[in-house]
């Protein structure tokens, strides 16, 4: 009879310990993502759907893992449940530029660089998934598999003597509610 | 009140083992399918995509947040040298290569944390564009908390374990569907305190 209470109390805790060892893996990415973005707005002083122009990373300056120093980051907390989001980019001929959206699990399900913008126009609609828009334009309408999520956009420091040029670009990227 | 003590305890101890063995596992060191190698270095060919498995997903939440996908990026992480020892502060390196196939390429060493080590250079990396070369077109970074002369990184004065990542964007065709084919950096260790 002792032996069978045992087995069952121990089955219980395997099974709970199954259970919880299942959900802390599927939900970290989200609840990680979503530590991130409050940071975020909490220590740039930012709004949702704003673009916010970081200075180029240095050791004091972190606030995500493994940033590359190389870079200059625009990130944007996007929530696209009321609103769509207008998204303009530069297309510079001397560096590398790239758009990434993230949503609110991790994915990178959209990422559009300056030679793809060059060709195929220089601005995105990001718009809620299920939701449509019948505006026209030359856009690439994008829909976000999660209302909230990370708008992350890079520019390459090519040459260290033309940092001003390099912020230029930078901030040549505007992020705007569509009302 | 005993049985509710008991199945308090059941959950206690559910919840300790699963938590527990999930954080274990994702820090575990990964290789399973999706993971490939070459020397000391290897990268998650679905880092960033939508097709990650929820291990790949987790472990990548923690240590590579904001990825890229490979069409766009490749990132090779190397967290010991040639000879498969850990990567120490402690210890110096020499980081040798040749251009890679790719648009753009950068090398950066972080801290135990995933963090940039502080150094008062503001040195973390060297790139395709600010490297020096030696005449045959190989380079050679020097990862050490002594000065060197060229391509110099600051490991600090703190000893800890170091990562290294290797950032290929618009990385080649051939690199893309043949993550383990290319010639990648040696990671040789000189000398420790």
């Amino acid at each position: 009879m002792q032996v069978k209470v045992w087995m069952k109390s121990t089955v219980i805790t395997l099974t709970l310990a199954a259970v919880f060892h299942i959900v802390t893996v599927t939900i970290l990415p989200d609840v990680i993502m979503a530590f991130v973005s409050k940071k975020a707005l909490h220590s740039l002083k930012a709004s949702v759907n704003t673009a916010i122009h970081r200075p180029r990373i240095t050791d004091d300056q972190e606030t995500i893992v493994m940033p590359c120093p190389d870079l200059l980051y625009t990130i944007c907390v996007y929530d696209v449940s009321q609103k769509p989001l207008r998204i303009k980019a530069p297309t510079p001929k001397d560096t590398y530029f790239s758009i990434a959206m993230y949503a609110a699990n991790t994915d990178n399900f959209f990422v559009v660089n300056d030679r793809q913008l060059a060709n195929g126009g220089r601005e995105i609609l990001l718009i809620n998934k299920g939701a449509s828009y019948s505006g026209s334009g030359n856009f690439w309408v994008v829909e976000a598999p999660t209302s909230k999520g990370i708008i992350l956009c890079r520019t390459l420091i090519t040459d260290e003597n033309r940092m001003e040029d390099m912020i230029r670009i930078q901030h040549q990227v505007t992020i705007a509610e569509v009302q | 009140m005993k049985t509710t003590l008991k199945y308090l305890c059941i959950l206690l101890i559910g919840c300790f083992l699963g938590i527990g063995s999930a954080m274990y596992w994702l820090a575990k060191s990964p290789l399973d399918s999706n993971w490939v190698k070459k020397g000391a270095w290897r990268t998650n060919i679905l880092a960033g995509s939508e097709q990650s498995g929820m291990y790949d997903r987790a472990r990548i939440a923690i240590a590579g947040l904001l990825a890229l996908n490979k069409s766009e990026t490749l990132y090779y992480v190397a967290d010991n040298d040639d000879s498969g020892e850990p990567l120490r502060a402690a210890c110096d390196y020499r980081i040798e290569g040749k251009d890679l196939d790719a648009r753009w390429w950068s090398i950066t060493v972080y801290g135990r944390t995933y963090f940039l080590i502080p150094n008062e250079q503001k040195r973390y990396s060297f790139n395709r564009n600010n490297i020096t070369r030696d005449t045959d077109n190989h380079f050679r970074i020097h990862l050490s908390s002594k000065p060197k002369e060229k391509n110099w990184i600051p490991s600090g004065q703190k000893d800890q374990k170091l990562h290294l990542t290797l950032r290929l964007y618009n990385p080649s065709l051939g690199i893309v569907e043949n993550s383990s084919g290319s010639d990648l950096p040696n990671i040789i260790k000189e000398q420790c305190k």
